[in-house]
């Protein structure tokens, strides 16, 4: 494995490291919008992830930077064709950001708008992403691989709607749904952390609609198994190599789903990690040697190879990452550790009922 | 920039869109690096004094760290993804030394701000004293080190090291990254930049003080936060100005054009004066003010640190220009960078009266009852924010043509697929969410400063701990 491969696949985890973390408060964000009967639950859920979820956003910046860094010609091309996309989805990023910190402050009035806002920004951000990923798959036409800088997109956002990026975009969405969900079941007790677990176990014909499992297991089960038909049809990639995460992938959602059943929520939500791990793995993979499939001829790809920057930049960011990344991920256990997993269930100790 | 965005093309679209995300961006990010380490020390003394008076005021300025905090935060987010989204020729070109000092900064200083600013919020009571103190400094550590990295980011642009062209696929590749790293020009621009903040800070610390003394509200807990926000001020705004001016004789080694802009130094003077104020003499084909005060030796003292030494003229540097890089224009907008730099100079100087001023009549004691300066203090809050913001307008605009200085110009940095409609579409959108987020922060903020500084209750005091509320 080269050195460019190597960080290919570290791009890829710190992918599913961004979207396992940032996946639960997105999902937060939507049960705030089914579950809560007011306000004040709404509170009592975003108190959840209240100390988490800023760093949980970082790890976001830090793929960013680690793709510009090692694959320019990834980042540029990518960026630029999604272009209107990305405008939404840093409107909906910027506005959630604001809304955690501004909700309890502004005006009383307004604290249903901000509910909203953080609400919506959870829906729509997870759908971009997942199209925004899953159309790496799908292709869009890139041309000019080989001297960078002349690797130009050719189309416009519309070229990112496919059916598969839609699937793709779907099944994250309801993924992170059920994910969010179950954190919450976790982290909540009283009538409200009972009405979360309802929806995850509950599954006869009355709740079958407002049912969370359902959606996932259909949903990021369908694209888990769509993409080694199609990573194998669109990419030239043979079925099995990409059929074994993907299967990896499906028996954790299954497992957690079971594990939900049987109220085991702690393990789901173990489950539900990996089956985000595995949606990640499943995509790269599929892709892999190439990142962005291109729909004008498959010589036209963006592909490790013509997209990776400079042998010395990469051992620079192999040594930066290799220090750093395990000290972050020690520093920011410590402080899960320190702020929540001591706590078990029940209203998180920064609650201030008095200040609503 | 030439024109105004109607009926503009994308590169100038692009341009007025990547100026005022960075310069919005750059309102917030000042005050935080400069109070997030004010709150450090603040905690610290009441860490080690055990006077409570320093804790309330630890968490009153912390509430307006939080609000502040989350709008850079916000804006940042955007940073990183505009240089791909509408700069991508630009990232495909510099990604190997331009993306590496940005990935570094995630992992080096984002992670450690964003964590510790959370275990701090959070934290107050459920960790030890000294362990909640350390995640303050690590907040302060986190904040520096992203100017740090960032600004090596910019320097690379103002002065390219450490690089060189890949025949193969012809983009900057990096060679040397300690090179990278110690850029000559990143020293002065992160000392400038941090000292600028801090006096955003110290500023800030003193209007406010200054306003509850005027009100007559909460006297004897503000007494000392004038006395804090005079010590930072005087000698801060002072090495502001002196770094400022070292900063320049810096700049003019590599970036010759920028320096002469600056004077409308059309034709090179040996010895060169400064001019003060100028009236005209801002383009080639009228290259002679119609009216000037100067002051003779001055630009030769401030451009070499010698009273005869010679500063070149914008004429000569754009010939030595043609002749190296090919045809085309290399001057800048003369009348905005000749502006630009004498309004952060003439306002630093204008910021370090108003400290001066200040402690003159703290010495005097008198500064309680001079009604006068306690409201030109509060006013002058707004002070050192425009002044940086203008540092900036000159140190991007002056530059110009050139997004990485002799290397690549702006124009061939653009994203090719994006089209002046969809510029259009963001720029608006983004102006509307700047306009709106504005003016909810300032009445926050606002808010904020002129409530009664939390009360510590007997038993908990979580209801004044600067953590947000849900
Ligand atoms: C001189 C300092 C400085 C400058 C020139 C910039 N920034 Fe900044 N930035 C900061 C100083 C800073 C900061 C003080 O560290 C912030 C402000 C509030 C905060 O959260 O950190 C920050 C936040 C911040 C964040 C959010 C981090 C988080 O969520 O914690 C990002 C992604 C960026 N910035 C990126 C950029 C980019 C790509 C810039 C170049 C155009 C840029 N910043 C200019
Ligand atoms: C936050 C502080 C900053 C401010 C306020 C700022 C301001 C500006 C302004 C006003 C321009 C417009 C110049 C023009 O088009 O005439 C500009 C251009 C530019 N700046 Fe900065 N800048 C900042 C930091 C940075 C940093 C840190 C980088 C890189 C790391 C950067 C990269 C660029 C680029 C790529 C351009 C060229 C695009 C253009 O011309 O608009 N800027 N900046
Ligand atoms: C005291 C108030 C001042 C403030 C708040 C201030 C602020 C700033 C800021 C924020 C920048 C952009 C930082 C950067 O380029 O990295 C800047 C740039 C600059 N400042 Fe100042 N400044 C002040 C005074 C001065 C003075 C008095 C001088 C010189 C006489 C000066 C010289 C410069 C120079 C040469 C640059 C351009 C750097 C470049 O092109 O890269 N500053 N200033």
């Amino acid at each position: 494995m080269t050195l460019a491969e190597l960080w290919f696949f570290v791009i890829g985890g710190l992918w599913s490291t961004y979207l396992v973390l940032e996946g639960f408060d997105f999902g937060v964000g939507m049960m705030m919008g089914v579950a809560a009967r007011d306000e004040d639950e709404r509170s009592e859920m975003i108190e959840t992830i209240a100390p988490v979820w800023d760093a949980n956003e970082v790890w976001l910046l830090v793929v960013g930077g680690l793709t510009f860094a090692s694959f320019p010609a990834w980042y540029g091309t990518w960026l630029e064709g999604a272009y209107l996309g990305l405008v939404v989805l840093i409107i909906v990023l910027l506005l959630r950001i604001i809304s955690f910190e501004w909700r309890g402050r502004a005006d009383p009035r307004w604290r249903g708008l901000w509910s909203t806002i953080n609400i919506a920004a959870s829906v729509t951000a997870p759908l971009i992403w997942g199209l925004v990923l899953a159309v790496l798959l799908a292709g869009l036409p890139v041309a000019g691989a080989g001297r960078v800088g002349e690797m130009r997109y050719f189309g416009n956002i519309l070229d990112f709607i496919t059916p598969y990026s839609v699937l793709g975009a779907l099944s994250l969405a309801a993924l992170f749904a059920f994910h969010g969900a179950l954190f919450l079941s976790l982290r909540l007790d009283g009538d409200l952390g009972e009405r979360i677990r309802e929806r995850i176990v509950k599954l006869d014909a009355r709740h079958l609609l407002p049912n969370l499992t359902l959606p996932a297991l259909l949903l990021a089960g369908g694209f888990l198994i769509a993409t080694p038909f199609v990573a194998h049809s669109v990419n030239a990639r043979s079925i099995l190599p990409v059929a074994i995460p993907a299967a990896l992938g499906l028996i954790a959602l299954i497992a957690a789903v079971i594990n939900a059943q049987r109220g085991q929520f702690a393990r789901a939500f173990g489950c539900t990690i990996a089956t985000i791990v595995g949606w990640v793995a499943t995509l790269f993979i599929a892709l892999f040697p190439r990142i962005i499939v291109s729909t004008i001829s498959l010589g036209d790809s963006v592909t490790i190879q013509n997209a990776q920057s400079s042998h010395y930049t990469l051992v620079v960011m192999t040594v930066a990452a290799a220090v750093m990344v395990p000290v972050i991920l020690l520093y920011q256990w410590w402080g899960y550790r320190t702020l929540m997993a001591r706590l078990g269930r029940g209203k998180m100790p920064w609650s201030r009922p008095e200040a609503r | 920039m030439d024109s105004l965005p109607l009926a503009a093309d994308a590169l100038t679209l692009a341009r007025w869109q990547f100026a005022t995300t960075t310069l919005y961006h750059f309102i917030f990010v000042p005050l935080t690096l400069g109070l997030a380490p004010v709150i450090a020390y603040m905690q610290t003394k009441w860490y080690r004094t055990r006077d409570e008076s320093w804790l309330r005021l630890t968490k009153f300025f912390g509430t307006l760290l939080l609000i502040n905090f989350a709008i850079g935060a916000a804006t940042g987010l955007l940073q990183e993804f505009q240089f791909g989204m509408n700069w991508s020729s630009y990232s495909q070109f510099v990604g190997d030394v331009f993306g590496s000092t940005l990935a570094l900064e995630g992992l080096i200083a984002f992670m450690l701000e964003s964590t510790f600013i959370g275990i701090w919020v959070f934290g107050w009571g459920r960790l030890s004293e000294r362990m909640h103190l350390a995640s303050i400094w690590l907040v302060v550590a986190g904040t520096w080190l992203s100017t740090t990295f960032i600004l090596m980011a910019n320097s690379w642009m103002q002065n390219p090291v450490g690089y060189s062209i890949d025949e193969v696929t012809g983009q900057a590749r990096m060679v040397d990254l300690w090179a990278v790293l110690t850029n000559p020009i990143a020293i002065w621009a992160v000392a400038h930049t941090l000292l600028a903040s801090l006096m955003v800070a110290a500023f800030l610390l003193l209007g406010v003080a200054c306003w509850h003394i005027l009100k007559g509200r909460n006297v004897d807990l503000f007494r000392p936060v004038v006395k804090l926000g005079l010590y930072i001020a005087i000698p801060i705004t002072t090495l502001t100005l002196m770094v400022g001016s070292e900063f320049g004789v810096a700049l003019s080694g590599p970036q010759p054009m920028k320096i002469a802009a600056a004077e409308a130094l059309w034709n090179s003077e040996q010895p060169a004066s400064f001019s003060l104020f100028q009236i005209g003499g801002f383009s080639a084909d009228d290259p002679t003010p119609s009216f000037s005060l100067d002051i003779p030796y001055l630009l030769s003292f401030l451009a070499t640190n010698t009273f005869t030494g010679k500063v070149e003229g914008m004429n000569q540097v754009q010939a030595s220009a043609q002749a190296k890089y090919g045809p085309g224009n290399y001057i800048p907008d003369v009348k905005l960078a000749y502006w630009s730099m004498r309004g952060m100079a003439y306002l630093g100087s204008l910021s370090m009266m108003i400290a001066l001023l200040g402690g003159f009549l703290y010495w005097r004691g008198t500064l309680e009852r001079s009604r006068w300066f306690l409201k030109i203090a509060v006013g002058a809050i707004a002070l050192p924010f425009i002044t940086a913001l203008i540092g900036w307008v000159f140190t991007e605009t002056a530059r110009q043509p050139w997004v990485a200085y002799g290397v690549l110009k702006t124009a061939d940095g653009l994203s090719q697929s994006v089209g002046p409609g969809e510029i259009i579409a963001s720029l608006t959108a983004f102006m509307l969410l700047y306009i709106a987020i504005g003016v909810t922060a300032f009445v926050l903020l606002r808010r904020y400063a002129i409530i009664d500084p939390p009360q510590l209750g007997g038993d908990g005091d979580a209801e004044s701990d600067p953590a947000p509320v849900y």
